[in-house]
């Protein structure tokens, strides 16, 4: 695990504030999906799943918790970025901003997106997507 | 350390204080300034008169602080730079932005700017300095006013 006091960046620490405010607000039935929000941000080893289940919990909670969950699409879009293969760095600004359900959502629209103005770009582009940290 | 020499640090912590109240007050009004501008979509009226009357009172909130540091015997720091590099509130990207984002990057903007104030108003007390403190008293209760207005727009009851 990559949590050791050095490299546990105070962006994630944050992160993990924010989730932790969201408990006492939301209906119990979605607290699992927080904790496995909270455990992503704490190990930092899978961005993929991480940002999945980010988006899992905005659909499920954002319209009654809009401020928390504006605060942690800030803190991801400034501390994550989306490679999308042969050097292509997509910002993640602009795709949290729209109602992405899921991480594969995004990757079907990125890929769609770079297909469009890189015709040499391979059509399966949506397996070689992966979210890093900056 | 001297009884003088701990006064002046003191006294110094008022003046930094209050020039980044001047700071944070000129970065917030010109955010809501911005958010006035470019607000759309089914709340924009509401939003943007809003708005308007929060960057206004700003704007006579500066003159009120400037003019506090120099009767303090202080030359106010002024100019876009200047201002810019004395305060931590960040600036929105210039780009079509959700109303709801422009309300909360103004909550986040007037938490940090109420931070500082509430900063400023220790050290005040700490020096005795009584017109500073009302100053800082009045500023903090505007910002917790519009943070209460602020944060009730994003509640959906």
């Amino acid at each position: 695990m990559s949590t050791d006091s050095t490299s546990f960046k105070s962006w994630r620490h944050d992160a993990v504030r924010i989730v932790e405010e969201l408990f006492p607000g939301a209906p119990r039935e979605h607290w699992d999906l927080l904790l496995d929000l909270r455990a992503g941000l704490l190990r930092g080893d899978d961005w993929d799943s991480t940002l999945d289940i980010f988006l899992a919990c905005r659909e499920r909670l954002e319209e009654e918790q809009y401020l928390p969950f504006y605060r942690l699409r800030r803190l991801l879009t400034e501390s994550l970025r989306l490679e999308a293969g042969r050097g292509n760095v997509v910002p993640l600004r602009n795709i949290l901003m729209r109602k992405h359900r899921s991480l594969a959502d995004i990757k079907r629209a990125v890929s769609r997106e770079v297909f469009e103005h890189d015709l040499d770009a391979p059509a399966g582009l949506a397996g070689e997507l992966r979210i890093v940290e900056r | 350390m001297s009884t003088q020499t701990a006064t002046k640090q003191k006294t110094n912590a008022v003046v930094e204080g209050l020039q980044t109240l001047l700071a944070d007050t000129y970065a917030l009004m010109a955010q809501t300034h911005l958010a006035h501008w470019n607000v759309e979509g089914p709340n924009f009226f509401q939003l943007h008169t809003a708005f308007q009357a929060q960057y206004e009172e700003l704007f006579a909130a500066v003159d009120e602080i400037a003019e506090r540091l120099r009767a303090l015997d202080v030359l106010a720091p002024g100019g876009l730079k200047t201002l810019a590099k004395g305060s931590r509130i960040t600036e929105l990207a210039i780009e079509a932005t959700p109303a709801k984002d422009f309300v909360a990057h103004l909550v986040d903007s007037h938490e940090i700017l109420l931070g500082n104030a509430l900063t400023l108003r220790e050290a005040s007390e700490e020096v005795n300095d009584l017109e500073t403190q009302d100053l800082v008293i009045g500023r903090i209760q505007v910002h917790q006013k519009t943070l209460w207005m602020l944060k009730s727009f994003l509640k959906n009851l």
